[in-house]
């Protein structure tokens, strides 16, 4: 049984794991300094999208999502459209992945050398099962949420208020996109959540404190960066943390601090993939072939495409969309089996 | 023996082996020179040596090489070619460019240096005046040049010397700015001595002119670097003053920009007459060389203001407050210096 605790702590991977890459940069690019506005906008968007997580959750308490989709007449039909979530879910976040770790970390392997490995590890993780991939969670709990702790204190002096300025200078149009955005990105890997038996309580409080925490890393990237490096750095989130210097002689500790954003994204991976091993009746050899699919795909097709990489990076927001509309739709399943 | 599989292939896969490379087959670069020769660039680059004489007796040297191309990273790459090993820009602290360089230029230089994924961003960046930059380098063969100026500098930020260094990524901040121009510290060889002399005071990407080491301080005193900035004053009252610390507070008020200025500053030296005991001569004195560095910064200002390279950021100062553009140069402008003397030293007078 998962308790309350452990179901938070998964959210709180969960939450973060579209920022790396793709929410920060999209966020920034568009509105800039009003990133802020975005974010709150979008928290208060997102809030309302838990709810209906939440709604669910409680609906089906008792139940995992793969127990209640099999009431429905078009069981099959949600399987594979579930799958299909799952294996997009999983493709952006390698995609960005591989973006991120053959840019600052191992630049001349090939891709597959590097999609291997986040495969390999959570495929271990999704096949052991729920428990094991809590118990990992909770393992690195400590280092994901006082690592950013320590790093905003010791980042405090490079900032430069002026960076927050001058604001109201965007689009109407982009902020309203942005918070859209942000709100997709923040809430669409809860869906993941569904298939852990147990009730949506807190799960909205907790999105508030999820949703501050990003909250912050969004500030202080643009507190010490300012407007126009966010703007032309692939990864400003990771930039930033080039500027760590403690006490003048640690420094260039970037790549250790960085590997918050890899559990994240390998916590993520194992919890959608564990959905997919679910769905597939825990059929090992079936999950094999369903993570060879994907390997290949990332490996071969997106990662040797810079023009398909980009086409996940500016399509993201709509990919996912389908997360959200998907939910809709499992919300209309009825308790006596009836669609 | 599944487990045994999965523990060799996680080591094979996770380790970062495939872009391992063994500390001696590097070539560590610590300084690149950019000069132009025919239309084409020329890269210097200076490569760092551990000489080994005995067992005990271990020496840093360096070597320079130097490459042509057509683009900065054409010549770069020719350089890093004729070193022996592989080139490693990770612990790069010095760029120096020529100032004939022009704004092209400079501009891919930056998108170089930017794009790249081996180059920290955390490098001083300098002009060279009457010299190459391969001169430089090779100005003194026992020495690691790189090292000498990044000392210079680092130095200069703890209050030494004058010029207020630049890291590239705040000279790239000023640049997309286009609300700031940068200014640039200059090194040259005076006197059989490599010195930094100055800064260079750019228009966008364009040399416009230089500052001498004077007007450097107040360059300085006007971005509160004022980390000990030593300005003497001879005449009656022979005086040398550390200015500790400033605030400026710059705004514009009915298209007129006022500069107030508050130093706090302490006696160095003093040869004149008057009794530093006296509290009135403190207010005299005060009320003196408040006057002076008033003029020192007008002269400053008027020197900006003619060679039009807005190195203070006043247009960004006043888009960050107004969110509207405003035309630096045609505001009317009004200065205002209040000086305190606060610390005399440990004695009064001899």
């Amino acid at each position: 049984m998962i308790t309350k605790r452990q179901k938070l702590l998964i959210t709180y991977y969960l939450f973060r794991s579209l920022f790396l890459g793709i929410g920060f940069s999209r966020i920034f690019d568009k509105t800039h300094q009003d990133f802020s506005i975005s974010v709150i906008i979008g928290t208060i968007l997102g809030f309302f999208v838990i709810k209906l997580v939440k709604l669910l959750l409680d609906k089906k308490e008792g139940f995992t999502l793969k127990e209640y989709v099999e009431k429905s007449k078009f069981q099959l039909l949600f399987k594979m459209l579930i799958i299909l979530f799952s294996f997009v879910f999983i493709i952006i976040i390698l995609t960005i992945l591989n973006s991120f770790i053959s840019s600052f970390f191992l630049l001349n392997s090939p891709t597959y050398f590097i999609i291997i490995l986040f495969l390999l590890i959570s495929y271990i993780l999704a096949t052991r099962g729920l428990k094991n991939i809590i118990k990992t969670a909770e393992l690195l709990f400590f280092i994901n949420f006082f690592i950013p702790i320590i790093v905003v204190s010791i980042l405090l002096k490079y900032a430069d208020v002026t960076n927050l300025l001058p604001i109201l200078t965007s689009k109407p149009s982009n902020i309203v996109i942005s918070s859209i955005s942000y709100c997709i990105y923040s809430t669409v890997p809860y869906f993941f959540l569904l298939n852990i038996k147990n009730n949506g309580k807190d799960i909205d409080k907790f999105y508030i404190i999820n949703s501050m925490s990003i909250f912050l890393i969004f500030v202080f990237t643009m507190l010490i960066l300012g407007r126009n490096l966010t703007d032309i750095y692939r990864f400003p989130e990771y930039v930033v943390l080039k500027r760590i210097k403690i006490f003048s002689f640690i420094e260039k500790i970037e790549n250790i601090v960085s590997c918050i954003w890899i559990t994240d994204e390998v916590l993520s991976i194992s919890i959608a993939l564990y959905t997919v091993y679910d769905f597939l009746n825990k059929s090992k050899m079936k999950l094999v072939f369903a993570v060879l699919l994907i390997f290949i795909f990332v490996s071969f097709i997106v990662g040797n495409n810079y023009v398909i990489s980009l086409f996940i990076y500016y399509n993201s927001l709509f990919i996912l969309l389908f997360g959200i509309i998907l939910l809709i739709a499992i919300l209309f399943i009825k308790k006596d089996g009836s669609n | 023996m599944k487990k045994i599989l999965l523990i060799l292939l996680l080591l094979i896969f996770t380790t970062g082996c495939y872009d391992y490379i063994e500390l001696n087959e590097l070539s560590i670069i610590e300084g690149i020179g950019i000069d132009k020769e025919n239309n084409n660039y020329r890269i210097t680059l200076e490569v760092l040596i551990n000489e080994k004489n005995g067992i005990d007796d271990e020496q840093n040297k360096s070597a320079i090489v130097t490459g042509y191309g057509s683009t900065i990273a054409s010549a770069i790459s020719n350089a890093a070619d004729k070193t022996s090993k592989s080139a490693y820009f990770s612990h790069l602290k010095v760029v120096l460019i020529n100032d004939d360089l022009n704004e092209d230029d400079i501009a891919g230089l930056t998108d170089y240096f930017l794009r790249s994924t081996e180059i920290r961003n955390e490098f001083f960046i300098l002009t060279v005046k009457n010299y190459t930059c391969e001169e430089i380098y090779n100005f003194d063969k026992k020495k690691i040049i790189s090292d000498e100026i990044s000392s210079m500098l680092v130095d200069t930020k703890r209050g030494k010397t004058i010029a207020s260094p630049y890291y590239f990524e705040e000279i790239i901040e000023r640049h997309f700015n286009k609300m700031q121009d940068p200014a640039l510290n200059i090194i040259t060889i005076k006197d059989d001595e490599l010195v930094i002399d100055g800064m260079a005071l750019y228009e966008i990407y364009k040399i416009k002119d230089t500052l001498s080491t004077e007007e450097s301080k107040i360059y300085n005193i006007l971005f509160e670097n004022s980390n000990n900035i030593d300005i003497n004053f001879d005449g009656e009252n022979d005086i040398t003053l550390s200015i500790y610390d400033s605030e400026i507070d710059k705004y514009v008020k009915n298209n007129k920009l006022y500069l107030d200025i508050k130093l706090k500053a302490s006696i160095l030296e003093y040869n004149g007459k008057k009794s530093l005991k006296d509290d009135d001569n403190y207010i005299y004195f005060n009320k003196l060389y408040s006057e002076k560095i008033n003029n020192k910064i007008y002269e400053f200002y008027k020197k900006i203001l003619n060679n039009n390279t807005d190195i203070l950021g006043i247009e960004d100062e006043y888009y960050l407050k107004y969110k509207s553009k405003v035309d630096w140069r045609k505001l009317k402008y009004s200065i205002s210096t209040n000086l305190i003397i606060n610390k005399e030293g440990l004695i009064y007078n001899l």
